[in-house]
């Protein structure tokens, strides 16, 4: 456990040096900032507040809202996050690692377990600087702390280590960061939108319904939202559970060529 | 388990790469055994296995047939390679630290936190130079990335040490640093497996030695094989046959009925067997020396197996 953890921070330490890191907090900062510039102090008079947009906010519970987060999530959590960070993942794969921990009293787990901690720890600490800040500053304007604002955040969490679980799992199971960015995105596009079918074939639905607790439930994120809280939130776990143990698998029998 | 007394040893071992669709055999029916406190050599040109071996007893690959044992445990067991330290031929440091809060850092995941162990730090990198350098060691050059390796390699008190080409692009001060670091290392039974193109390095440093070429050892070897003072002497006989034939076969005497070369390892050597000719009236026509280094060793194997 000292292992992972020392490898779990030492690699926290790589991620907020690197410079993808810079470039992407760029971005969240002006989409943040844009959403944020957009509410209006202007209380309506049962309580709502509106934006600039015109678009009523109350308690975070208006569509909108969930649409703007889901977006800087989604996208930039679900998709750009991962990408821009593939080559670290990469790095596992490659002797440049190898070198560093392996051959030690670390093991292969220990390094692939620590290094996705790191990625997760990462995760949760942008995901609450974004609520903390949006927190803040939704009380400034209008004098309430909104709760929901963190539950709403918490169900995004568990899906983003899953999807980036599945990535690093591409990577690490083709060797390529090309090939494993070409499966993730054919997956966000195509094949996660599979679990949503409507399909009159029960056998089908079955197999479907099994992939959606094997594999990140992207594609169900909003549909879910509005009905059951719960469901995504246990997929994304069981995916998640499921693409480590087999990540860590895998990567127990890789070898470092170069 | 097959159990013996040697701290590595490499059974019948053979890798193969797949590239696309061809087979690569980069090692093909290896077998090593390495002694406690001995300093191994591994030289043959590039592309010859030679980093595969070490990536083999390293676990970072696996043998496609064979097995590989350190202290008699499989080198697939975590507890056999607790004690291997390795220098690799290039690292990429991605920490953005110094060299210091680095190996303090790396001894800590390794479970080597105390003051002691600072202590230690701090005194290899004296030894290497590396003490008073502030910089992040992502910024290192290649001979304080070669030396930060050195140092990082030896935080955790090996057993083994796996050095693959550890002065290759150093300056001659570097070098001597380093090959000061191994020698001490071996002088406290230490034992080391290392891989050099550099020849006068692994002179100065191995106890014994092999070469590999195209994935095979062709030659085993020990030090006392090369750096050798010997004379090759050149006579004339026109006496009987017979005397050159009791002559001690020590000499590796090649006669041809009139003219006869024989060979001596040293002075003393030299001037018994001079006596020994002029005793038996044969005239001694020319005396060359004959130092074999280990270059002339590795050249004449390599070119014997082309």
């Amino acid at each position: 456990m000292k292992a992972i953890y020392g490898i779990a921070v030492n690699q926290l330490y790589v991620i907020f040096s690197s410079k993808y890191l810079r470039y992407f907090l760029f971005v969240i900062a002006v989409l943040v900032f844009i959403f944020l510039s957009g509410i209006s102090s202007k209380n309506l008079e049962n309580g709502f507040i509106i934006s600039i947009w015109g678009n009523e906010i109350h308690n975070f519970d208006s569509i909108f809202l969930k649409i703007y987060l889901s977006l800087i999530y989604l996208v930039l959590f679900l998709i750009i996050f991962p990408l821009g960070f593939a080559h670290h993942i990469y790095n596992l794969i490659t002797t440049d690692y190898a070198n560093i921990y392996l051959s030690r009293s670390i093991s292969r787990s220990d390094l692939l377990i620590g290094t996705l901690f790191a990625f997760y720890k990462f995760y949760l600490i942008l995901t609450f600087s974004i609520v903390f800040i949006t927190t803040i500053y939704f009380f400034i304007i209008t004098g309430t702390v909104i709760v929901s604002l963190l539950t709403t955040s918490l169900q995004f969490i568990l899906l983003f280590f899953s999807s980036f679980t599945l990535m690093s799992l591409f990577i690490i199971g083709t060797n390529s960061i090309g090939i494993a960015t070409l499966l993730y995105v054919i997956y966000i596009f195509f094949i996660s939108g599979l679990f949503v079918i409507k399909t009159s074939n029960i056998f089908l639905l079955n197999v479907l319904n099994l992939f959606s607790f094997l594999l990140p439930p992207i594609s169900q994120t909003y549909e879910n939202f509005e009905a059951d809280k719960t469901i995504n939130v246990i997929k994304s776990l069981t995916s998640l559970i499921f693409l480590f143990c087999i990540s860590v698998l895998i990567y127990r029998r890789k070898e470092f060529y170069k | 388990m097959v159990k013996n007394n040697f701290i590595v040893s490499v059974e019948s071992v053979k890798k193969v790469y797949k590239n696309n669709n061809n087979l690569i055999t980069a090692l093909d029916d290896i077998n090593l055994r390495i002694k406690k406190g001995e300093v191994f050599a591994l030289i043959g040109p590039n592309g010859s296995g030679k980093t595969s071996l070490i990536k083999l007893l390293l676990n970072f690959i696996y043998p496609t047939r064979g097995t590989i044992f350190i202290e008699n445990n499989s080198v697939y067991n975590r507890v056999s390679r607790k004690n291997l330290g390795y220098v690799p031929e290039e690292t990429k440091y991605p920490f953005n630290t110094n060299v210091i809060s680095f190996l303090k850092r790396m001894s800590k995941i390794n479970g080597f936190e105390s003051i002691s162990q600072n202590k230690y730090i701090l005194d290899l990198l004296k030894k290497l130079n590396l003490y008073e350098n502030q910089n992040s060691i992502c910024n290192f050059s290649k001979g304080m990335k070669k030396r930060l390796s050195i140092a990082y390699s030896l935080l955790i008190n090996p057993k083994i040490l796996l050095l693959d080409e550890p002065t290759d692009g150093l300056d001659p001060v570097e070098r001597k640093v380093i090959i000061s670091i191994i020698k001490e290392f071996k002088e406290n039974n230490g034992t080391v497996f290392l891989c050099s193109h550099i020849l006068t390095e692994v002179e100065q440093l191995c106890d014994r030695f092999a070469i590999i070429q195209k994935g095979r050892i062709i030659y085993e070897g020990r030090k006392e094989e090369f750096n050798t003072k010997g004379f090759i002497v050149t006579f004339i006989n026109y006496n009987s046959e017979t005397l050159i034939n009791n002559f001690d076969p020590k000499y590796q005497i090649q006669y041809d009925g009139i003219e006869g070369k024989a060979e001596v390892t040293d002075e003393n050597e030299l001037s018994t067997l001079i006596a020994l000719l002029s005793h038996y009236k044969i005239v001694v026509k020319e005396i060359k020396s004959n130092n074999v280094s280990l270059e002339s060793i590795y050249v004449k194997y390599l070119k014997e197996n082309k």
